[in-house]
């Protein structure tokens, strides 16, 4: 379930996953670049006449987070739900933050190049997993416009005791995040996609790309393997110029089954 | 037997029957995954015996209604099933497929063809026209084997009428079959054929897993002639696309009429 602007929401499934890269000089867990895309379409029966991609849309992406993992089923224990983690003990904000970077872009008529969209309204963000099924993780988010002013509403929420006199803060059900963020949703979202910068050198892209998953990301045997030359497509290929040996190549190992067709 | 009336005029009666098809996609999608779809075409031969080149129909009817979830445990549960395709119904049908692309509501689509010597005879416009209804009601009735007797009432829309670039106002959504069907048809609707996704985790034996999946998606036990067919893979090292064994793939199979269409 997605709230954003009154509008019903449908998540556009084989886009919306985690994904990570693994570039060539990553040598630690920590050293991987993670991601989470998410995107959705109007829907409605009262859009039943309008193509998908002439329909409001909205893109969210939160890339950067750094999740402490042994492989990629601990992205379960991901938890970013609290502003203030966002902050340093001086009050500046981190950069990057913990919680990732969000990027939002609306197109309020169609997802068409150049239509127009807003972005940049939403700026701060809290989110976490709730579990996992298999190969997909509930992920609930919130975003906001300017976090801060969230931070005082949730100061201001019913404090309990508990048996053993402690002071317990009551954490905010969903509608209060549908009435009070800018965004709020509630997904599955797979484990999608690992990207392996492979050097042009490599005998075997593929093994090698799968090796370097393992040890990194903790995967198993790919749905799909999708290896991108982008040396292959270029204007020097066709002229028959040499290899560039620092072009690299991309291997895709994709997890949840969908790729591009 | 196939009877139907377009926009007034009753057609002849043909022997024609529809033909009902089953897709399964395979269990990792984050979507419905019984899709079901029934065909049928509308021939109207010559009178006369053709003449050479003349390929001996005047005109035809190609009715399908695509894309149909219907929630069935048992596929002989079509049996009395009634589907008043209003906008709560269509608001249940709605999904965006594995691939990202949406679900392209459930509707009935009507192409006519008319040969050239036959617009000459009477006076009519050759070639095809198509048309769309997202209002129907269908029907299917007692079983028998295979087959249902089946009718669909529906209002057809002009395909150059039917896209729109902005959503139905709710006043609009909420109308459903407004006076008389525009289109009418009785027929009988035999199961035919289907197909079912695999993921690479059944690539061991994905014949004998594609039985286990339609047991338990629709309770049909009778899958006749399967036909493997590996998904497209690039070769390693190498530009061409083959199928590839051992990765995902589809099993085709027919049920026992076995009628190749």
């Amino acid at each position: 379930m997605i709230y954003f602007r009154d509008q019903h929401w449908l998540p556009v499934h084989g886009y919306n996953q985690f994904e990570a890269l693994i570039q060539t000089d990553d040598r630690k867990r920590e050293d991987v670049f993670w991601m989470l895309r998410l995107r959705c379409v109007a829907g409605g029966a009262q859009w039943r006449r309008v193509r998908h991609w002439e329909r409001p849309s909205l893109w969210l992406q939160i890339s950067s987070f750094k999740p402490r993992l042994r492989d990629w089923r601990d992205l379960e224990q991901l938890n970013f739900w609290n502003l203030d983690d966002d902050v340093d003990e001086g009050g500046f904000p981190r950069f990057p933050p913990p919680s990732g970077c969000l990027e939002v872009d609306f197109f309020p008529e169609s997802c068409r190049k150049d239509a127009p969209h807003e972005s940049s309204f939403l700026n701060d963000a809290i989110w976490r997993v709730a579990g996992r099924d298999g190969g997909c993780f509930t992920v609930e988010l919130a975003a906001f416009a300017d976090g801060r002013n969230i931070l005082g509403q949730l100061a201001a929420q019913e404090v309990k005791v508990t048996p053993d006199g402690r002071e317990e803060r009551s954490e905010p059900d969903a509608d209060f995040w549908k009435k009070n963020a800018g965004l709020y949703l509630v997904e599955e979202i797979p484990f999608g996609i690992v990207t392996v910068r492979v050097p042009r050198n490599v005998r075997a892209p593929e093994a090698y790309a799968l090796r370097r998953a393992q040890e990194l990301v903790g995967v198993g045997t790919p749905e799909h393997i999708n290896v991108r030359d982008h040396w292959k497509s270029s204007e020097r290929h066709k002229q028959n110029c040499p290899e560039n040996i620092r072009q690299d190549i991309f291997v895709e190992l994709h997890f949840n089954g969908f790729y591009e067709d | 037997m196939s009877w139907l009336q377009l926009h007034g005029e009753v057609w002849p009666v043909t022997n024609d029957e529809a033909a009902l098809r089953v897709f399964i996609q395979a269990p990792d999608v984050n979507c419905p995954r019984v899709r079901w779809w029934m065909e049928v075409s509308h021939y109207i031969k010559t009178d006369e015996p053709p003449a050479p080149g003349n390929p001996g129909v005047d005109r035809w009817l190609d009715i399908e209604v695509g894309d149909l979830i219907l929630n069935l445990r048992d596929w002989r549960q079509l049996a009395g099933l009634e589907i008043r395709a209003d906008s709560a119904w269509h608001d249940a049908q709605e999904f965006i497929g594995p691939y990202g692309h949406c679900h392209n509501y459930s509707h009935v689509t009507v192409y006519q063809n008319i040969m050239k010597h036959f617009a000459a005879c009477e006076g009519l416009e050759a070639g095809r026209k198509c048309w769309r209804a997202h209002d129907f009601i269908l029907r299917f009735g007692n079983r028998d084997g295979w087959s249902f007797p089946l009718e669909l009432d529906a209002w057809l829309i002009p395909d150059e009428e039917y896209r729109r670039k902005m959503p139905e106002t709710p006043e609009e959504t909420v109308r459903f079959a407004e006076g008389p069907p525009n289109f009418r048809l009785v027929t009988r609707v035999t199961f035919v054929t289907g197909e079912v996704e695999m993921t690479r985790a059944a690539a061991d034996d994905p014949v004998s897993h594609a039985r286990e999946i339609l047991r338990e998606q629709i309770s049909f036990d009778e899958m006749r002639n399967p036909e493997l067919k590996w998904h497209l893979r690039s070769e390693p090292d190498g530009d061409k696309i083959v199928p590839m064994p051992g990765w995902r793939s589809g099993v085709f199979f027919y049920t026992p009429p076995e009628r190749l269409l």
